[in-house]
Parts: C-alpha cells; sequence; structure tokens
C-alpha cells in the first residue's frame, strides 16, 4: 500500500497554470469509516483574491489529484478529500 | 433568515406572516460566508467552524427541501413533508453521494435508462459529501484546524453546488439523486418494494415539468 511519501512525490510531479507551493496530506477513516486522504494544495495567497477566477485551477488540481491517488492505489484507491489552504496560513511557510 | 423555514411541530400557517420556507438554504448560505469573514483579521476556529457547519447544513436543506416537494405535492400536506425531511439520514445520504461521484455508477445507470450520471450532478454529490465530512471534522475534531482560505474555498463548493443543482434539477437523474438520498441502501444494493415503488411513483407522475428525457426507469431498474 502506498504511503504518505510515495503520494507527495507523486503530486509534486504535476504542473499547473500556478505553483502548489506545498502538500499537506493526511491519512485515516473518514465520519463513514471509509479509507480516506486529505491533500491541502497550498497556494499563493492570490490564488484566493478572486474566487471566479480560481475555480478553474482549483477544479484541475482536484481532478489531478483524483488521478494521481487512482494511478497509486489503483483498486484500492481510497476516498480523497481535496481542500486548499494559503501559504500565509500554513506556518512553516509563511515564516521563510 | 426565513422563519417559516423552522419546522413546525404541528404544522398551519406561518405565525410570522408568510415568509417562505425555501429561503432557509439560501439564509444559511449566506450566513456561512458571514461566519468566515466574521473577524477581519484573525478568524476565530469558532466562526470558521460554523461556517463549515453551516454551509453543509445549506446544501443539506436545499436537497431535502427538493426532495420532499417533489415526493409529497399538495398544499394540505406540510406536516407529512416535515416528518418526511426528518426521515433523511446524513450517513445514508453521504454514502448515497459516494456512490454517484464513483468511476464507475453502474447500478445508478440502470435507473437512468442506462446514461452514466452527467459531470455537473457528480459534482453536487462530490460536494455533498466533501461538506459533509468537513462538517464532522468541524463539529467534532479538536485536532483539525481551520483556515478562512479552506472554509472559503468549501463555503464556495456550497455556492456552486446550488447553481450546478439549478442547471440539472428538471432532469431525470437529479430525480434519481433525490430518490438515492433517501433509500440508498434499496436503491444501490437492490431494487426493495419501497426504492421500486418510488422510481415508478416518479415516472409516473414526474416531479418536475417537462423531464428532458422519457423515463424507462422500471423496465430498467428490474431489482
Amino acid at each position: 500500500m502506498p504511503d504518505v511519501a510515495q503520494l507527495k512525490s507523486e503530486l509534486e510531479g504535476l504542473q499547473f497554470p500556478v505553483p502548489v507551493k506545498t502538500w499537506e496530506i493526511d491519512m485515516g477513516s473518514d465520519s463513514t469509516g471509509d479509507e480516506s486522504i486529505w491533500v491541502w494544495a497550498v497556494l499563493d495567497d492570490a490564488e484566493f483574491a478572486d474566487e471566479n477566477k480560481a475555480w478553474p485551477i482549483r477544479d484541475q488540481i482536484h481532478d489531478a489529484v483524483l488521478n494521481a491517488v487512482r494511478r497509486l492505489f489503483k483498486e484500492r484507491s481510497p476516498w480523497v478529500y481535496v481542500r486548499f489552504r494559503a501559504v500565509s496560513e500554513v506556518p512553516a511557510l509563511s515564516e521563510v | 433568515m426565513g422563519l417559516c423555514a423552522l419546522p413546525r411541530r404541528f404544522g398551519g400557517p406561518c405565525p410570522f406572516g408568510g415568509l417562505k420556507r425555501v429561503a432557509l438554504h439560501h439564509d444559511l448560505l449566506h450566513q456561512a460566508r458571514q461566519l468566515a469573514t466574521h473577524e477581519p483579521r484573525r478568524p476565530k476556529q469558532a466562526s470558521l467552524r460554523r461556517a463549515v457547519s453551516t454551509a453543509y447544513y445549506a446544501l443539506f436543506h436545499l436537497l431535502t427541501l427538493e426532495a420532499t416537494d417533489r415526493m409529497i405535492t399538495g398544499h394540505n400536506r406540510d406536516s407529512l413533508r416535515l416528518a418526511m425531511r426528518r426521515a433523511f439520514d446524513h450517513v445514508g445520504m453521504k454514502e448515497a453521494c459516494k456512490e454517484i461521484v464513483k468511476p464507475n455508477a453502474r447500478r445508478l445507470s440502470r435507473c437512468m435508462a442506462n446514461q452514466s450520471p452527467s459531470v455537473t450532478l457528480k459534482k453536487v454529490a462530490d460536494t455533498f459529501v466533501a461538506l459533509q465530512q468537513a462538517r464532522h471534522e468541524a463539529d467534532y475534531d479538536l485536532f483539525r484546524t481551520f483556515t478562512r482560505s479552506e472554509v472559503l474555498t468549501l463555503v464556495g463548493q456550497v455556492e456552486r453546488a446550488f447553481l450546478y443543482w439549478k442547471a440539472i434539477s428538471k432532469d431525470v437523474e437529479a430525480d434519481v439523486l433525490l430518490v438515492a438520498l433517501l433509500a440508498h441502501r434499496g436503491l444501490f444494493r437492490q431494487l426493495t418494494a419501497i426504492s421500486l415503488w418510488l422510481i415508478r411513483f416518479l415516472c409516473r407522475y414526474p416531479l418536475t415539468k417537462p423531464l428532458s428525457t422519457s423515463c424507462r426507469l422500471p423496465v430498467d431498474c428490474k431489482p
């Protein structure tokens, strides 16, 4: 079964119109007990300024994450929750 | 807030002068955004968590209202509609939506004349799953920390789901989703008497007019 490091490496190889500063990943069971993966894509703060413009990129990232998980986990693919955060909200990055 | 959206135990006329109950989900969605932006600088976790929960309930109430209004018609059925809305269970609704989102939703397509669920329907269902999970974490998981961008994105997802729903609400697949939310186990595992009855009923008396495609559900959904 692939682990967080393998998934992170897979995600870091993806290309998008805007850079994903970092990926945060968590694995576990969701509220209904299904194996799940939580993926946070951390984007520049500017990417949250105009929500209408941001959605196509978020959709692209969402779909790419889903495909990456399916590639890696194949038929045992867990449920995926994709979420987004701004760099300034991630302490380790905002202090750099 | 639309006061008449609040459950009225015994039905009857609205004591507050006729504000429409359909306002509840819109009001909740509006309130979710307000909560997420309540503190201008450092958002409190309490505000962000309530925003997530409120956004989820906006979508929950939209779908349960749509379902009950379509399944039970008639002006003198308010109490029955309200009772039926209490019959929706969150876990079952999430399981139904997961089935719809899965790449190979074969059992669902059987109920839609072998058509696959549209991307739009999948987005509504996926948003329901995402928001219910987020709501669960917001209400119960104190290890999770929510950020404003994250919460505003979740609220935005629900706002988009409202628009997606509007786009497909007259299609057969919208009816199938609403039936699945209530009778998911029967619909996805094996068609039970109630789900079969519901589907036959819906085909005979379509919930929405006009339906975009002819309904062949009873033929295609044999258990």
